[in-house]
């Protein structure tokens, strides 16, 4: 069995009264994509907001590398190697490719040797050779991201996530497809398999033929519980996980 | 190269109605008033505008952000305010600047506040601050004109410097170099834009959107307290509802520059051209003999115009 890198114990996170999340436990291994299934209401936004700092587990540990972590804000997430790719994918229309390629992190230079100011050339070097790496060398980097194809938004929000410092060794996928026409997704699903050479993936979709298409396990949420846990190499169907959900 | 051109120009139709509607303005006036293109006239233009530009550009930030402040009028008025009353007790000028200052932060304190923290709307609370910074105007001034007597204060702001240009103009044009810098050269800068394109992605990639926010109003009520600092040095006084006039063109210029009130979308050059029209206007107005009533209709109509072929723009966009 592969290196655990992430493990998730006993998560359980109330909202006023109402249970979002039962008790839910998982590993994931190294370089393994692991999908995250279920039905509306099902807990797996939840269950990805807790992973990215974004909100608090009422109880339950996460442990990263076997070492136990709290994150209390998506920065400390971050921090610790976990990097997430938006459902809305968390672009600023207004901006270009390459301010939102660097949003929050912007290369800062010294005018005069003590004014510091953004360094747009450092930005669009690395920015160019972010989206190089990942096939999509043509997208404009001084285009504002509104006058982008879907797909490209979502490139631009993949090379983001990963070309970042610290370098992520998670990648958190939050309905990476949703928004996206069928080459755009078979385009997404290549870039995952890309992307589990050097990452290990958590990737959260309702697209079960997406789940079955680019997962190597698969875990069922219902009503804030893991009904379900299983390799997509078993012989699984979208029909099965239907009817489990 | 020509494609370019016309691409550039569809992406920035605010720059080109505002550089069409000052050339246009200008043959206008010059062909019935010969007095309007001189030297000497533009003179009068750039020292009328500074105050103008002051407001609408400090307005222009919070507009990026996403936030809107129309208490600047009262800040404007409770800047010189208390420099006129400071100057009466003979307090030194730049001891008088620094506390007229500090009451301008106060305020943009308190409007970043109940906006960020509580999350109340920001036209609401700067209504509301306008309307309580106005009442303590009046209590000051004791609803008369209250004297500056510092001249050293009135020459920081309005004396003449080089040639006949007054001091303002230097003001104006130092101030909306370092607003530029600032949006465009600094990190600060981009996260205003960021705040006000999607605070959401914003927050969630590391911006503190709330702090920018504030700084903003900090920003925004310093800027309307210089502004009250040239007015004030202008009419050697301070007194209340003397900036009641700036609060519709001050608004309409940074829209005009094509600032959008749902953030993300602003520009410091055209703010600065929008307000250059809409004195262009108001000065033509007024070496024409025509009643000030005619300067508002004229003003009103140029804002239509121009939101209305910006909007038509977007709809093209989207068919």
């Amino acid at each position: 069995m592969s290196e655990v890198v992430l493990e998730c114990r006993n998560i359980t996170k109330h909202y006023k009264g109402v249970c979002a999340l039962r008790g839910v436990s998982f590993k994931l291994y190294k370089n393994e994509v692991l999908g995250i299934v279920g039905d509306n209401g099902a807990g797996k936004s939840t269950l990805i907001k807790i992973l990215r700092g974004a909100v608090h587990p009422t109880s339950g540990e996460i442990l990263l590398n076997g070492q136990r972590v709290s994150f209390q804000n998506p920065r400390d997430a971050m921090d610790c190697g976990i990097q997430c790719v938006y459902q809305d994918l968390a672009l600023v229309d207004e901006l270009s490719v390459k301010d939102n390629f660097f949003l929050g992190r912007e290369i800062e230079r010294k005018l005069f040797g003590f004014l510091p100011v953004l360094d747009e050339e450092a930005m669009y070097m690395e920015a160019a050779h972010a989206l190089r790496q990942i096939g999509y060398e043509e997208i404009p980097l001084n285009a504002q991201v509104a006058d982008l194809s879907g797909g490209q938004r979502q490139a631009v929000a993949i090379a983001r996530a990963v070309f970042t410092r610290p370098e992520p060794f998670i990648l958190l996928m939050d309905e990476p497809t949703s928004a996206l026409s069928e080459k755009g997704k078979q385009k997404v699903f290549q870039f995952v398999s890309f992307l589990k050479k050097n990452y290990s993936i958590v990737l959260v979709t309702h697209d079960l033929n997406a789940a079955l298409q680019a997962c190597d396990r698969i875990i069922i949420l219902k009503l804030g519980e893991i009904v379900f846990e299983s390799s997509v190499h078993d012989g699984l169907s979208v029909e099965e996980l239907i009817s489990l959900m | 190269m020509l494609g370019e051109a016309i691409r550039r120009t569809k992406n920035d139709i605010e720059g080109v109605v505002l550089i069409g509607g000052i050339v246009g303005c200008t043959l206008f006036f010059s062909v019935f008033e010969p007095r309007f293109f001189s030297l000497e006239n533009l003179r009068v233009i750039l020292e009328t505008m500074s105050v103008l530009t002051i407001l609408s550009l400090g307005l222009n930030l919070l507009l990026i952000a996403g936030e809107i402040d129309i208490s600047f009028t009262s800040v404007l008025e409770f800047a010189a305010a208390i420099v006129a009353i400071l100057s009466g007790w003979r307090f030194p000028t730049p001891l008088a600047i620094a506390i007229a200052l500090f009451g301008t932060v106060f305020v943009g304190i308190v409007n970043g506040f109940f906006t960020v923290k509580l999350r109340i709307p920001s036209f609401l609370v700067t209504l509301a601050s306008q309307v309580i910074v106005g009442g303590v105007v009046l209590i000051m001034c004791n609803y008369r004109a209250v004297l500056i007597s510092d001249q050293a204060f009135l020459n920081l702001f309005y004396s003449r410097p080089v040639g006949k240009v007054a001091a303002c103009v230097y003001w104006m044009v130092v101030i909306a170099f370092c607003l530029w810098f600032f949006l465009m050269k600094t990190k600060l800068g981009r996260w205003a834009f960021a705040t006000g394109g999607n605070a959401e992605a914003a927050r969630l990639m590391g911006i503190p959107t709330g702090r920018v926010k504030l700084l903003l109003f900090v920003l925004n009520g310093c800027l309307a307290g210089v502004a009250g600092f040239i007015l004030g040095s202008r009419a050697m006084s301070a007194r209340p509802l003397m900036s009641s006039g700036y609060l519709m063109p001050a608004i309409a210029a940074p829209i005009m520059a094509g600032a959008s009130l749902t953030g993300g979308r602003g520009s410091v050059l055209k703010t600065v051209l929008a307000v250059f029209l809409l004195s262009i206007v108001t000065n033509g107005v007024s070496l024409l003999g025509l009643e000030p009533a005619y300067r508002d209709i004229l003003m009103g109509a140029i804002l239509v115009v121009a939101l209305s072929i910006r909007q038509l723009q977007v709809l093209a966009g989207q068919e």
